[in-house]
């Protein structure tokens, strides 16, 4: 529309909103927020370890094809994260890389951690003495013994 | 009545959902399994045209084809072990009289099919062994009685059709004989009855009214030498008998009340063969000729003179022949020969050819073992590269002829290095049972066809009696065949049947040669055991007690080796005669002397002692524990060393009282003990692993019950590295249960295979004549406090054990007279070997777990490798194109 | 007088002889030995009428303790059998015949009843002499699974896969043909329907009470259609 336009309709509409605009600098961050990518990047674990929970609860503690592949996803993602950290934080600046590194890394084994604690409640782990009893070695004999009925 | 019922319902429902699929497919039939036919050795027979009728030793009757030896039918009668055959007679119809002291029966059978016309019961109050004979229609039933007289009742068998009921009536006759003793021999002799007394000779013409007996002095007769006389029945036209002095046989004929001796002498084994109405006699003579070493001569019984010699071409394996019986046809004569080892044969004259022989001696199996068979010289061939072990050119060319062979067999198929056949294959199922005899023979058979792939005859040999009469010999492996070059070894151990002393045989399992031959001992065996260690050449050393409790080590130089371990030898045996169990330890030996020290005895007298099991020397036990339900486990209490005995006590008010005990073998101690009251056996042990399971017959309810008892040690293993039966911190408990079975059993064995880890079967006999396998899973204890379902492999359970027809392992072939089971285990994990032995024998193999090692038989080779290969080339295909589609829309 | 106690010595006599050829006893030191006998009935299939079924059956008696031999006609006896409770079972390789219990007092008396080892004391009765039918051919063998072309198409999984796949191919060819594509138009037409709005239905009910409100209405309807559609715009002229 043509510039009438718009100043006509400047001129009938109220304007209930006022926007403020405030400086953004001005206020600092809240704590632990963060805008900026690298701390974004940190913190993403973390931060799935909620959805982590209600996936594995919703999977299922029965042993079929639905839950194994959660807890394969799950097991594996992390581990390809970890893998790929130094490239994640290649791109990054440097200063207190080691630590944001260690908090992403804390990050990818605490999915992990739950991981396996589904793994857990599903039987999987071999923390039975059942588990272990297919490499149980048979006791070494100490006296043999021979003979039967007396024949005659 | 609710409870029984509802408890019906389920226990159906359960049987059809827990369905046996163990079963065997139709098209596996004859593929791994094989039964020999056998009919015993032969007592009686009578030659028919076509067919040879047989009565034998062990109470069968049966009809034998005359061209092959083939059985065409069989009839089994009662156990032989109480009633035997006195009796066959063949006309238009087979007659038999089968039984023992003062029970007889009397059947008639149809020629032709075997089915029984008739058959009666004659009862007498006389216990004294009789005689049978058939004089023109009339059974006649001879009893001598000592001092007294003979008492003859006759019998008319073709009114005795209509008799009501099944008792024969008899006309008695009692002719007095007061010079009857225990010396006195009566032989019937068609209608007279002669008996040899001292030295007279008495007989009377029984179709005379009224006849009494005549009486001759033998001197008159037979020549005046010292020796005593024999009367042996000669069947003939005319009424005759042999006396036989010192081995030579004169023939009496019968005229009236007078006696004729024939001038000449004879064999005897003689008999007469009647040919268009002339009688001929027919022997068997020895023979200098060291390949024919038997003649057949005829004479004519006027003169004596010979009318026909041959020499027999008599095969050397045999035991020395007696003629049985014959016919004459024409020119050609069949006549038909048993051996002294139960062997069967017909010569067909005058060709002198021995047209079949039937080795009947394996119709009484006492002992048997299962032998790996070497591999290929072709596979062994390689190991003699390391013979030149210095020169390193020579070790390359060997093993690069040997590989340029094994290319050559594999591609052009194996006629480079002939073999006897003898070979293991891949899966180590092509296996040799040897199997001794009670005859005293040893027979090879081959697994795969059944067929004898030798046999070594054995003279003079008996086997041991052992509890319940039972007859056995002892077969130890002390090499096997899988340490070539060195050959297989093993020994039998049998009595002597003069002396009684024992008797070593050691010979070569695969090919039957024996180096030593018979070795006979100067001292009567009690027991003997393989030692479980092994010298520079593989070869276990056998310890043999002997009955002045002395211990003999053969070989004799394999004392050195186990000097070091006499303090871990241990024996022990169980002597029924007392009930009493003593062991004994070989601690006190020097290398100098071997000493057998007792060290415990355990007394359970006054009950009888009627079963006593060890555990399998081979048996391997996979896993330690039982898996519960929390997934802890329940660990179990193996005992190599535990003895299961069962005893029989009579008792007032409990008929009789069936008490079975846990043993340990090394210490003397009771671990368990259990009593059934109201039991009768017979009773059956099985021993194995951890757990033992028996059968006895429950008298209250009357029907066959099989307990399982279970041993465990509990959650936390006393010891995992090393067990000891002198380390026992606490006794193991013992869980119970028991089922009825709705059969009667015959025989128990249980599956054994190399690992342990499949299944484990139970192995039963039948009285049917089937064998039936009931996995272990139905008959373990279940816990009581734990749940039973499909998750923790558990079958809920059920009181009566479901016998499917389909869990006979040996479909139609139903088995007579079956005496063992005995099980070996196979190179594969999933199968072992069973060899069922009786009358009749039957080999077959069992996969508890089903075959779960190998890719089964049907295995659709050719349709997964074209599906692939179809599959691949379709995958490419289809790459291509999509490419080229991608490009041209590119393109576009 | 005389001849009266020579007839009752006679009818005594033959009465004695009446029951003891009856029950076939043997009185021999106090044990008497009875006879079981019965019939059997094999199944008229082809096979019992050619074969000599009758020499391969077995009559077992306590497992072999006595053994008794099928005759011709089908009828078998078990001789020198004592008082007591024997089971009677009828053995044939191909044929299964169901087992009876057969309990002799010791005055002779038989009674057949069914086995039954869990209730031991329930007594079903079988008719003596023993009528024994075969039950059937017995199954030693499992059947081969088959493998049949139905297993794989009727499966559901293959089913729901495959037919959408082949609706997925077939229909767009169908669409793509010009007849086809004027019968569905038709179809369509046929099956079409105005649907009124609800707003239009709510407004003409509230507004729409005049006469001819029924020629009115659909001009109306028309009309406010098109004014509530001119209406909906908020263009706002100045």
């Amino acid at each position: 529309m043509s510039n009438k336009a718009i100043n006509r309709r400047q001129k009938w509409s109220l304007e209930n909103v006022k926007t403020y605009r405030v400086a953004a600098e001005a206020l600092p961050s809240p704590p632990a927020y963060s805008t900026s990518t690298v701390s974004n990047a940190t913190l993403a674990p973390l931060k799935q370890v909620p959805m982590n929970l209600f996936i594995s609860y919703m999977a299922g503690n029965s042993i079929s094809i639905f839950p194994i592949m959660m807890v394969g996803m799950l097991l594996m993602r992390p581990i390809q994260a970890i893998w790929a950290t130094k490239s994640t934080f290649k791109m990054m600046e440097t200063s207190s890389a080691i630590l944001q590194m260690l908090v992403y890394v804390f990050g990818h084994l605490v999915n992990m951690a739950l991981a396996l604690y589904k793994c857990h409640s599903m039987g999987l782990l071999p923390t039975h003495a059942s588990d272990w009893l297919a490499f149980v070695e048979p006791p070494i004999r100490q006296e043999y013994l021979g003979g039967g009925v007396a024949l005659h | 009545m609710a409870n029984f019922r509802s408890i019906y319902k389920i226990q159906i429902f359960l049987t059809i959902l827990v369905h046996v699929t163990l079963a065997l497919y139709e098209d596996q039939v004859g593929k791994f399994d094989w039964k020999l036919s056998f009919v015993g050795k032969v007592k009686f027979v009578s030659l028919e045209a076509k067919r040879i009728i047989v009565a034998t030793e062990e109470n069968v009757l049966a009809s034998l084809n005359l061209k092959n030896g083939d059985i065409h039918w069989r009839q089994v009668l009662e156990d032989p072990k109480d009633y035997k055959l006195e009796l066959l007679h063949v006309n238009k119809e087979i007659v038999t009289v089968s039984g023992k002291e003062n029970t007889w029966f009397v059947r008639t059978w149809d020629l032709n099919t075997g089915t029984i016309l008739t058959e009666w019961f004659i009862n007498t109050e006389r216990t004294v062994p009789s005689l049978f004979t058939i004089v023109n229609e009339k059974l006649l039933h001879i009893v001598p009685i000592r001092g007294l007289q003979v008492e003859i009742t006759s019998y008319t068998l073709a009114n005795a059709e209509n008799t009501n009921g099944s008792i024969l009536k008899g006309i008695s006759r009692k002719i007095p004989a007061a010079w009857l003793n225990k010396d006195s021999d009566c032989v019937p002799a068609k209608s007279y009855i002669v008996c040899a007394v001292s030295s007279k000779l008495y007989y009377v013409d029984l179709l005379k009214e009224n006849s009494m007996f005549v009486s001759q002095s033998l001197a008159d007769l037979v020549d005046n030498s010292a020796g005593k006389v024999l009367l042996i029945e000669y069947k003939q036209d005319v009424p005759s008998v042999l006396l036989l002095k010192n081995n030579i046989a004169k023939l009496g004929t019968f005229n009236g009340e007078n006696i004729q001796i024939k001038p000449f002498n004879l064999m005897p084994n003689a008999i007469s063969i009647s040919n268009n109405g002339k009688d001929l006699i027919y022997q068997l003579e020895a023979n200098d000729n060291k390949n024919k070493l038997i003649k057949v001569k005829a004479k004519d019984p006027q003169t004596g003179l010979d009318s026909f010699s041959l020499d027999l071409e008599y095969p050397l394996g045999l035991g020395a022949p007696i003629i049985l019986g014959g016919q004459s046809k024409g020119s050609v004569t069949d006549l038909l020969l048993s051996t002294t080892d139960d062997a069967l044969l017909l010569v067909r004259l005058p060709e002198g050819k021995i047209l079949w022989t039937r080795e009947e001696a394996l119709s009484s199996v006492v002992a048997s073992e299962f032998f790996e068979l070497p591999i290929s010289e072709l596979d062994a061939s390689i190991e003699h590269e390391f013979d030149s072990a210095n020169d390193i050119l020579e070790m390359f060319s060997h093993r690069i002829s040997t590989q340029i062979k094994q290319f050559y067999n594999l591609v052009f198929g194996n006629n480079l290095l002939q073999n006897s056949g003898l070979v293991r294959d891949e899966f180590g199922l092509h296996k040799i049972i040897v199997v001794a005899t009670r005859a005293g023979k040893l027979f090879a058979l081959d697994t795969l066809t059944g067929s004898i792939v030798w046999s070594y005859r054995l003279p003079n040999v008996q086997s041991f009696i052992g509890i319940d009469n039972e007859e056995k010999m002892l077969l130890l492996v002390q090499r096997t065949a899988q340490y070539a070059p060195l050959p297989a070894h093993c020994v039998l151990l049998a009595q002597d049947t003069i002396t009684g002393n024992g008797i070593l045989f050691e010979f070569d399992p695969i090919t039957g040669y024996s180096k030593a031959g018979i070795q006979r001992l100067n001292y009567k065996i009690v027991q003997a055991t393989l030692l479980p260690y092994q010298d520079k050449n593989f070869l276990k050393p056998m310890l043999v007690l002997s009955q002045d409790e002395q211990a003999h080590v053969y070989p004799t130089q394999a004392v050195s080796l186990i000097k070091d371990h006499f303090s871990t030898m241990f024996l022990y045996v169980a002597d029924t005669e007392n009930s009493r169990l003593s062991g004994y330890t070989l601690k006190y030996s020097t290398e100098d002397s071997l000493q057998v020290t007792p060290s415990w005895n355990v007394d359970l007298a006054p009950s009888k002692l009627i079963a006593v099991s060890a555990k399998p020397a081979n048996e391997h036990v996979h896993s330690q524990g039982k898996v519960l339900y929390d997934r802890s486990v329940f660990y179990k209490y193996v005992n190599p060393n535990l003895l299961a005995v069962a005893t029989m006590t009579s008792d007032p008010i409990y008929n009789s009282v069936l008490s079975v005990y846990l043993i340990d073998g090394v210490t003397g101690l009771i671990i368990y003990g259990t009593s059934h009251k109201k039991a009768r056996g017979p009773i059956h042990l099985v021993h194995s692993e951890n757990w033992l399971v028996y059968t006895f017959f429950n008298e209250r309810f009357r029907r066959n019950e099989v307990v399982a008892l279970e041993l465990y040690e509990g959650h936390w293993q006393n010891n995992n590295i090393a067990f000891s039966s002198f380390a026992l911190s606490q006794l193991p408990q013992v869980q119970s249960q028991a089922y009825i079975l709705p059969s009667i059993p015959q025989t128990m064995a249980v599956t054994l295979t190399e690992r342990g880890i499949t299944n484990k079967f139970l192995i039963i006999a039948l009285t049917t004549g089937a064998i039936i396998e009931i996995p272990w899973m139905f008959l373990q204890p279940r816990f009581t406090n734990m749940p039973c379902g499909p998750e923790e492999s558990c079958i809920p359970y059920m009181p009566e054990i479901p016998l499917h027809s389909e869990a006979t392992i040996n479909y139609n072939q139903t088995l007579s007279g079956i005496h063992g089971i005995e099980v070996a285990p196979a190179r594969l994990e999933s199968t072992s070997h069973v060899l069922i032995h009786g009358l009749d024998i039957f080999y077959t193999r069992v996969a508890p777990s089903k075959t779960f090692d190998v890719l089964k038989e049907d295995f659709d080779h050719v349709l997964i490798v074209l599906v692939l290969t179809g599959l691949i080339v379709a995958t490419l295909a289809t790459k291509k194109l999509a490419a080229r589609k991608a490009l041209k829309q590119a393109w576009k | 007088m005389f001849k009266y106690l020579v007839l009752s010595f006679v009818v005594v006599i033959s009465l004695i002889y009446e029951i003891y050829g009856e029950t076939g006893i043997v009185e021999d030191n106090g044990s008497s030995k009875y006879i079981i006998e019965g019939r059997i009935f094999p199944l008229s299939d082809y096979q019992t009428s050619n074969t000599n079924w009758q020499s391969a059956t077995r009559v077992h008696v306590n497992g072999g303790q006595h053994i008794g031999f099928v005759k011709r006609d089908g009828s078998f006896i078990v001789n020198n059998v004592q008082s007591g409770s024997y089971v009677v079972e009828v053995l044939h390789p191909d044929y299964t015949f169901e087992p009876v219990r057969v309990e002799i007092n010791s005055k002779g008396k038989f009674r057949a009843r069914k086995v039954n080892h869990i209730q031991t004391s329930l007594v079903t009765q079988v008719p003596y002499p023993l009528k024994i039918k075969a039950l059937g051919k017995t199954r030693y063998f499992q059947v081969r699974e088959q493998w049949h072309i139905t297993d794989v198409l009727f499966n559901p999984m293959i089913m729901m896969m495959v037919c959408p796949l082949l609706l997925i191919m077939v229909l767009p060819k169908l669409m793509n043909d010009p007849e086809t594509k004027k019968d569905l138009e038709q179809i369509q037409e046929m099956t079409k329907f105005e649907m009124t709005e609800v707003s239009d239905m709510v407004s003409n009910y509230l507004a729409g009470n005049s006469v001819g409100s029924k020629e009115g209405a659909p001009k109306e309807r028309d009309s406010n259609k098109k004014g509530q559609k001119f209406r909906k715009r908020p263009v706002v002229k100045d």
